[in-house]
C-alpha cells in the first residue's frame, strides 16, 4: 500500500515538475515573441568585406542591426536607401537602430573602402 | 567638305535622339525640413537646396541632353548624400545626424561646396566667408543638441 502510495506520489511530483518545467518553457516562448517585435541581425566587417553580404530580414519589423568592425582600418557603414552613415572603428560594435521598413532591397557598403565592401539587405 | 557634312549631320541626329531618352526630373514631397535658425536656412535654401533637398529649382539646361544627364546625376547624388527635405529620416539615429553635419561643417571648411562647376551658372550659390562660418556655427550647435538629446 505504501508502495502505490509513493508512486502515485511520484507520478504526482512528476507531472507537477513536468507542469512546471513546460510553463517554464511556455513564458520563454512568450518573452522571444515579445522580443520578435525588434529584429536583431549582425554583419561583420572583416578581410576586406562584410560577412554576411546579404542579409534578409520581414518586413514592418524595427531591426537592431549589429556592425562589428574586425579589420585594422576605419570604416564607414553607409547606405542611402536606409538614410545610416556611421563611422566605425577598429575593434568597435556599434548598434544601428532601423525603422519598421518596406519590402525591397537596402544597399549598404563601407564608404571608404566602396569598391569591394558592400552588400544588400533584403526586406520580404 | 562632304565628310564634315556628315558628322554635323550625324551629331544632329545624336542630340535630336538624346532629347527622346527619359529622365527624371522631380522633386520629391518634403517629409521634413531640417530645422536651423533663418538666417542658415536662407543660406542653405540659397546654395545647397538644388542639389541637397527635395526643393529643386531645375534650370532650363536640366531639359537639354546631354547636359540635363550631368544636372540630374548631380542633384540624385546630392541628395542621397545630404537631403535637408527628409530630415526627419536621419532624426532617429543621433549619430547619423551627427555624421551629415560634420560632413557639412568640413565641406564648408575646405570649400568642396558648392561644386566648382555649379557656380558659373549660379553666381547667388556662391558662399562668403561669413556664409561658411554662419554655417560652421550652426553646425557645432546642432551638433551639441543632439549629444545632449542623445544623453536625455
Amino acid at each position: 500500500m505504501t508502495r502505490i502510495s509513493n508512486g502515485i506520489r511520484n507520478i504526482a511530483i512528476g507531472a507537477l515538475t513536468a507542469g512546471l518545467i513546460g510553463g517554464l518553457v511556455g513564458m520563454t516562448g512568450l518573452t522571444s515573441v515579445a522580443h520578435a517585435d525588434e529584429a536583431q541581425t549582425q554583419l561583420t566587417f572583416t578581410k576586406g568585406h562584410f560577412e554576411p553580404a546579404t542579409l534578409d530580414i520581414a518586413a514592418g519589423t524595427p531591426m537592431k542591426l549589429t556592425v562589428v568592425n574586425q579589420s585594422d582600418s576605419t570604416i564607414e557603414f553607409e547606405s542611402f536607401e536606409l538614410n545610416r552613415e556611421r563611422v566605425v572603428q577598429p575593434g568597435q560594435t556599434i548598434i544601428v537602430k532601423l525603422p519598421k521598413l518596406d519590402p525591397g532591397q537596402y544597399h549598404f557598403f563601407d564608404d571608404f573602402h566602396h569598391e569591394v565592401a558592400q552588400g544588400t539587405i533584403t526586406v520580404r | 567638305m562632304p565628310r564634315i557634312r556628315w558628322i554635323v549631320a550625324a551629331g544632329a541626329v545624336v542630340f535630336v535622339l538624346a532629347q527622346l531618352i527619359p529622365m527624371s526630373r522631380s522633386n520629391p514631397p518634403i517629409s521634413q525640413d531640417v530645422a536651423a535658425p533663418p538666417q542658415v536656412q536662407a543660406i542653405l535654401r540659397r546654395s545647397c537646396y538644388d542639389c541637397h533637398s527635395n526643393q529643386t529649382r531645375w534650370p532650363w539646361y536640366a531639359r537639354i541632353a546631354p547636359v540635363s544627364w550631368l544636372v540630374i546625376r548631380d542633384v540624385e547624388r546630392g541628395r542621397k548624400h545630404i537631403n535637408f527635405s527628409t530630415w526627419d529620416k536621419y532624426a532617429d539615429d543621433p549619430e547619423t545626424v551627427i555624421r551629415k553635419l560634420r560632413n557639412l561643417d568640413k565641406a564648408m571648411h575646405n570649400g568642396s561646396m558648392p561644386l566648382w562647376y555649379y557656380l558659373p551658372a549660379h553666381s547667388d550659390a556662391h558662399l562668403s566667408d561669413a556664409d561658411r562660418q554662419a554655417i560652421e556655427d550652426w553646425v557645432r550647435q546642432a551638433i551639441a543638441n543632439v549629444g545632449q538629446n542623445d544623453k536625455q
